[in-house]
């Protein structure tokens, strides 16, 4: 049986630990316990009423047979610093193929660049896996959107049609759903990735007035899957995106990607850094490059952060 | 002329992003010369009667090249320290830098060990496919 609570100082300890709360910021500002998902009764933090905890029988029983024979481990964190750092960690002493991070808090989730992903406690989905793909890393381009389409393949099974904005956010009527990052690392045959993905299970108000954009989650949209079966269709979807790509690479999925591209034949900036180009979106090429009609023709780019044009 | 100073100077010059930098000590003159992908970084021209020893950067054995087209970054994350700088030692099959493509994070490695000659890129860098981006010497 899973608790239904932990000790407030128990969860204070870990986060402090971690360093990305200093305790001063505890005693300084009060911290929001609902925000985290939690209700606070006595010296305990509650689970709120519904919460869902990941369960690794209910993953196990979801689990596709090919992407049961690749897990080696499946690790369900309370509160951690961040599933791709705990894997990239462990990447540094041995192979992480199969290994796969899931957590309940995420205190520093990474998003690109070190940008944060805010996840509360059992709200959200923070799932990292580890692969071998039998491919030099001249041969991954294109990857991180065929992991997009996963997502969307994730979704599909619970009846959900996601859009993604180039290269891999998941999005809903333009709100954002999900995201993803891919951190990789070379080894002696190909490499070994370890694929990031959050998504919004459940957002509280509280929390999503924290964030700078619009942003959806699965519930709002009808989706009542378990947490624990999400990750396990996830996983299946994909370790069937990460072989498929090893076979044919992003080419094959060019259609389906282009199919679910936000924006597309859209005018819309691209942001570079300081530069900011205008185009109309037309597509992705095989190599996963965005492909965007400007002033100067035609051109692709494997760089930047895509947004509708404000008028 | 110490090899250490000769180290800064060259940083100085990667930093400053001056295309040439020429400095006189004594007897002794040192150009150091921001290149494309084909010079050694630094040039250095004893004026002396080999009176000390001949100061000179090794010429670089080994060039990394970027496997992927993306954004050049010498540090696993913002704020961090970078992976290697000029002068380093680098281990054969050590972590050089990151290339970001398509919020992909690549871990870039060197395939020979050797000193760190040169950085061609500067952090946060757009890079294309088979661009020089660091030399070891």
């Amino acid at each position: 049986m899973t608790p239904d609570y932990i000790k407030v100082d128990q969860l204070l300890t870990r986060l402090i630990e971690k360093q990305s709360l200093q305790a001063n910021a505890f005693a300084e500002h009060e911290l929001d316990w609902n925000a985290l998902g939690l209700v606070v009764r006595s010296d305990r933090l509650m689970l709120a009423p519904g919460t869902q905890l990941l369960e690794q029988d209910r993953v196990a029983a979801r689990l596709d047979t090919a992407a049961a024979a690749w897990l080696q481990e499946l690790k369900i964190w309370r509160a951690v610093d961040s599933t791709n750092k705990r894997l990239m960690e462990l990447a540094e002493s041995c192979s992480v193929d199969g290994m796969v991070h899931v957590a309940e808090l995420q205190i520093q989730g990474r998003g690109r660049r070190g940008r944060a992903w805010f996840s509360p406690f059992a709200c959200n989905l923070a799932v990292s896996a580890g692969i071998g793909i039998a491919l030099e890393p001249s041969a991954l381009g294109g990857l991180s959107l065929a992991i997009g389409l996963a997502g969307a393949d994730c979704l599909a099974r619970s009846g959900l049609d996601v859009e993604l904005k180039w290269p891999n956010d998941l999005l809903v009527n333009g709100a954002k759903l999900g995201g993803i990052l891919i951190e990789v690392v070379r080894r002696p045959a190909g490499v070994e990735a370890v694929i990031g993905i959050g998504m919004n299970v459940e957002v509280a108000e509280s929390v999503r007035r924290q964030i700078d954009q619009p942003v959806v989650d699965l519930r709002q949209l009808g989706v009542t899957t378990h947490r624990s079966e999400l990750v396990a269709d996830l996983l299946g979807a994909v370790y069937r995106r990460v072989r498929a790509f090893e076979q044919t690479g992003f080419a094959s999925m060019v259609g389906e990607f282009n199919q679910r591209h936000a924006f597309h034949g859209q005018r819309a900036l691209l942001l570079q850094g300081e530069i900011e180009l205008e185009g109309v979106v037309c597509g992705v090429s095989p190599g996963g490059e965005l492909k965007m009609q400007t002033a100067d023709g035609e051109k692709q780019f494997s760089a930047g952060e895509v947004s509708l044009r404000k008028l | 002329m110490d090899l250490r100073k000769i180290k800064k100077l060259i940083e100085l010059v990667e930093e400053s992003g001056i295309s040439e930098l020429e400095v006189k000590s004594g007897e002794e003159a040192v150009r150091i010369v921001r290149s494309g992908a084909t010079q050694p970084a630094a040039v250095t021209q004893p004026t002396t009667k080999a009176a000390e020893p001949a100061v000179a950067v090794p010429s670089a054995r080994a060039t990394i090249k970027a496997p992927m087209s993306g954004t050049f970054y010498r540090s696993p994350e913002p704020g961090a320290a970078p992976y290697i700088s000029v002068g380093d030692e680098v281990a054969s099959g050590a972590v050089v830098c990151i290339i970001e493509s398509m919020k992909m994070m690549n871990e870039i490695t060197a395939l020979e060990g050797g000193r760190c000659v040169e950085i061609l890129v500067m952090d946060g860098e757009p890079i294309t496919t088979g661009q020089a981006l660091i030399r070891i010497g």
